[in-house]
């Protein structure tokens, strides 16, 4: 069974210009020890969708429809004080800026005892040493130390480190990690990423990677599911979407990310941009942009489906009938 | 420049989020009506009324101390009552107000031209120069703006004589509100241009060879000049209050030229022996101008404020 | 200078005193802190090509560009733009002839463009700041041409940058960048605040613009995949220092500083490496660089020598490395 069921998320923003779709119908599924990255440019809703399934999506958003399974128990419309209990609990999550994630007044020891000792009935001498053993588990030397440290004084890479051992501290069964490693350096992107892949195999935590950037989900993810416009436009194996994309917008994606050793003059990009929140047209939103539209892109919306002999799903109608649309 | 027509610059103005926001909000709306009666009442008082209150040859004290209208003993000609020389309250009311928004206006015109300049110099180019201007602006603020306006008022008393002290009395009332308040827009503007002059605009104008009073001009203060604005609001109420403070006081305008501070000090003297119009009416439509001109500030300050958006 | 070349550079220094205030440093006996942000750099770049500088966040590779513009003065060493005809740091009258013709474009799409001015003032800043029109039509028409050379339409004068995508806003950095025709552009990490097929879009662009317009371009960046698709030349940076300079075919077959390697090896990418060792550590503080070569502490291949002795930049083969293991 999956541990985290997103079914038909829809997140809207009613502005003073008509109410603005910014997550349409996206379903996902992640099972225990799995990656699924949830990859897009900007505006395109992947953050929204990580944020709704937390319950911290900021006003005036608000999940307009659809529900978020958690090991089987519907969260979609928590009361705030029932999803601050699951929150740190049974879901961890990672924010891209480690610095602001931190607070900056309080040491790392306190911070992480007391997330500990919020949601976990420890003795405070029981918590301290389970915030040694996590700080050591991600890669922190000397914990027994760093305790007393602030955030200020570690490094970028180490205090993502510490972000990553607060959001695992009460043995969460779900991590949302959005961008967890733009704000880092090359060198160091790296290093989180294999302990993030650590951390889910031997734990069995079910991550949601959220990113922009396709290198990172290559990693570190075991499936991908790829958003266009607050919806989905392909779902599938990681390295299948990467060698053999179906949708034509991920198809066009791979294709202009410089790669090194092409040797290309011109890389190959898709024409115009994605339509902003306002302005989003009546049937598929990447039609106007695609090689391959046809009429019935223009006036209906491809539901996601299965690519038949594929363990895929894409939402084109190059891969479905008419009469399968729901 | 590009010619852009007028008629899609009103309407870009009209679709605007600000104008938008605006006709949302009461409190806004109304604030902002009452200063406009307050501007177009005052200023046209000669055409609204007939009585010329400070010129002592129109008063007869025969019509010292009448009621407002409504109570016994009151006349409609005086709607909201004499005072002790005859003069009409409502009348007194008007031209007041005359003094204390051309104060609190134009002190704060002041103060901002006082403040920007130095507050961007001291931001743009930090070191020595912030230093000596922000101590500066520090030493000053350690002193209430009222105890400031006094020095330079008394000082002003000393210097010109009696008469020549009443014609320039508004003149130095300005001066000297408008010297003690600058340190704010000076920190407001500081702080603006010490965030403006890291971004890349500034050095893209830099690399090509903009003289620095350019750079200064054109690009650093149109992009501070929306905080400090917001706040000069809020500071012409604050002016209006500390002009009305010394006039009250009796160091502010001269007898010649009351403002609604002197009117309730007038009035002060006459609240225990029941001539309460005297007072009350200044003192009723000070507030409410005060309170109207903050209003109007907080709505600017909300609206502007990117994190409420 | 050789006559063919755009730029030298010759044992550039920039170091900043970033020491705590004097009555500090006095009371706490506190060494004076200086920030080598470049220290000794030597390159040069021919006319027509683009050299592109790769590195961390820290390496120094936004300071050079920016000295190279002219917006900080150098410590010590040489700068030559243009066939020596301006050299920095320079005199006054020769500063407004090198600044028209070497232009830059910023990484920030959101802090480079006057939230206050319309889209046409921003572009024209440059032809009114050197006088390149004649009168106003004149600077409508250039403005007009340069929107549409970017890919934007004359209407988009009228517009402010809030209206615009950062995409687009790069485009209009790009417009007023080449509108006092400049022969040299610099170019501060432009795509790296943009979606994927957006950079893409602006790298072709660019590319295109250095055929029709025969500009030369420094172009600093720290993704490789980007880097090897728009250089000519490369020059790998490490706390201030280079690295490795080679010519691209030679980069990424034949990477030969250990630090070149361990960057190739490192960059997620597409393939999805199967299980490699990250490079353990992070970047120095540049305040306090390790002694002898900077990378020592991280190195494989550390010797003795490594620690007491900084490496030079020496030829091997088509590149030029700076390594005491390599030789």
């Amino acid at each position: 069974m999956a541990v985290l069921e997103v079914i038909n998320l829809k997140v809207e923003f009613p502005t003073r210009r008509g109410v603005l779709t910014a997550v349409d119908e996206v379903s996902l599924s992640i099972d225990a020890g799995e990656i699924l990255g949830v990859v897009g440019e900007s505006g395109a809703g992947k953050s929204l969708t990580g944020a709704a399934v937390v319950g911290l999506l900021e006003p005036p958003g608000e999940v307009a429809g659809g529900q978020v399974f958690l090991q089987g128990r519907d969260i979609t419309h928590l009361p705030e004080n029932e999803m601050r209990q699951i929150r740190g609990d049974q879901i961890g999550v990672i924010f891209q800026d480690p610095l602001t994630s931190l607070n900056p007044l309080y040491t790392i020891g306190r911070q992480l005892t007391e997330t500990i000792l919020t949601h976990m009935k420890l003795s405070p001498a029981q918590a301290k040493d389970k915030a040694i053993s996590l700080l050591h588990e991600v890669g922190i030397p000397a914990p027994e130390m760093r305790l007393n440290a602030f955030p200020h004084e570690f490094s970028g890479g180490m205090r993502q480190r510490v972000v990553i051992a607060l959001a695992l501290c009460c043995d969460p069964s779900v991590i949302i990690a959005d961008e967890p490693t733009t704000a880092l350096d090359v060198s160091v992107q790296a290093q989180i990423i294999a302990l993030l892949k650590k951390l889910a195999k031997e734990k069995g935590v079910a991550m949601m990677l959220v990113t922009h950037d396709m290198g990172v989900i290559a990693e570190a993810a075991d499936r991908v599911a790829v958003m266009y416009s607050g919806r989905l436009a392909e779902v599938g194996d990681v390295r299948k979407v990467i060698d053999e994309p179906k949708h034509p917008y991920t198809v066009g994606l791979m294709g202009s990310i410089p790669q090194i050793g092409q040797n290309l003059k011109k890389l190959p990009n898709i024409p115009g941009s994605m339509p902003r929140l306002n302005t989003r047209p009546l049937g598929c939103a990447f039609e106007s942009r695609c090689t391959k539209s046809s009429e019935i892109c223009k006036t209906k919306i491809p539901a996601l489906s299965s690519v038949p002999e594929e363990n895929r799903q894409a939402a084109c109608w190059l891969f479905q009938e008419e009469n399968e649309y729901a | 420049m590009t010619s852009i027509s007028f008629g899609k610059k009103w309407a870009s103005l009209l679709d605007h989020d600000v104008t938008y926001s605006f006709l949302h909000s009461p409190t806004a709306i109304i604030a902002a009506f009452v200063t406009l009666c307050f501007f177009i009442l005052s200023f046209g008082a000669p055409i609204i009324t007939s009585y010329t209150p400070f010129d002592p040859e129109s008063l007869d004290l025969m019509d010292g101390f009448i009621p407002p209208a409504w109570s016994p003993n009151g006349e409609v000609a005086h709607f909201l009552g004499t005072d002790g020389q005859g003069r009409d309250i409502l009348a007194a009311i008007l031209y007041g107000t005359q003094v204390s928004l051309t104060v609190g206006l134009l002190s704060v015109v002041l103060s901002i031209s006082i403040g920007i300049p130095l507050g961007i110099i001291a931001g743009y180019f930090g070191g020595i120069v912030d230093t000596a201007i922000m101590r500066i602006a520090d030493v000053q603020l350690t002193i209430p703006p009222i105890l400031i306006a006094l020095m330079i008022d008394g000082v002003a008393r000393t210097v010109f004589t009696h008469s020549l002290h009443e014609v320039v009395a508004i003149p130095v009332l300005i001066v000297s509100i408008g010297i003690a308040s600058w340190p704010q827009y000076a920190r407001i503007s500081r702080s603006g241009a010490m965030v403006e002059r890291k971004k890349d605009y500034i050095a893209a104008a830099r690399l090509i060879q903009t003289p620095t009073h350019l750079i200064l001009i054109r690009h650093i203060v149109p992009n501070v000049f929306g905080p400090t604005l917001i706040v000069a609001t809020i500071g012409v109420a604050v002016a209006i209050i500390i002009e009305a403070t010394l006039s009250f006081l009796g160091v502010g305008v001269p007898p010649t030229a009351p403002s609604l501070g002197t009117l309730i000090r007038i009035g002060n003297d006459f609240i225990f022996s029941g001539e309460w119009w005297i007072t009350f009416f200044p003192a009723f439509a000070l507030v409410l101008l005060v309170l109207s001109v903050n209003l109007i500030g907080d709505w600017l300050r909300d609206t502007f404020n990117p994190k409420l958006r | 200078m050789h006559e063919n070349l755009m730029l030298d550079v010759q044992s550039l220094k920039i170091h900043f005193d970033v020491s705590s205030p004097f009555v500090t440093r006095a009371l706490k006996r506190l060494p004076k802190a200086v920030l080598k942000a470049v220290d000794g750099l030597t390159f040069s770049i021919a006319k027509g090509q683009t050299f592109s500088l790769v590195g961390e966040s820290g390496c120094g590779k936004s300071t050079v560009a920016r000295s190279v513009a002219g917006l900080y003065t150098p410590t010590s060493g040489e700068i030559h733009v243009n066939s020596g005809a301006t050299q920095r740091p320079a005199k006054r009258e020769q500063l407004k002839n090198t600044s028209r013709a070497v232009q830059m474009i910023f990484q920030d799409p959101y802090a480079s463009l006057d939230p206050r001015w319309r889209v046409h003032s921003i572009i024209a800043e440059p032809i009114r700041a050197f006088g390149l029109a004649k009168d106003e039509k004149d600077e409508k028409y250039q403005v007009d041409n340069l929107l549409e050379q970017v890919g934007l339409s004359p209407d988009d004068g009228t517009k402010f940058p809030h209206e615009f995508s950062g995409g687009q806003r790069q485009r209009i950095s790009i417009a007023r960048a080449l509108s006092s025709k400049p022969d040299f552009l610099i170019c501060d990490e432009p795509t790296s605040a943009l979606d994927v097929s957006v950079q893409a879009q602006i790298l072709n662009l660019m590319s295109h613009l250095q055929e029709t317009l025969g500009l030369t371009y420094l172009f600093i960046s720290h993704d490789l995949a980007v880097i090897d698709h728009m250089s000519d030349h490369i020059g790998v940076m490490y706390l201030g220092r280079l690295c490795e300079i080679t010519p691209k075919s030679e980069l990424f077959k034949n990477p030969l500083h250990p630090y070149t390697k361990l960057l190739l090896e490192t960059i997620p990418d597409l393939k999805g490496k199967k299980s490699r060792a990250p490079l353990e550590g992070e970047v120095p503080n540049p305040i306090n660089p390790p002694t002898g070569c900077t990378f020592h502490p991280r190195c494989p291949f550390a010797t003795r020598r490594c620690i007491t002795e900084q490496p030079i930049l020496r030829s091997i083969g088509k590149s030029q490395v700076a390594c005491h293991a390599i030789e």
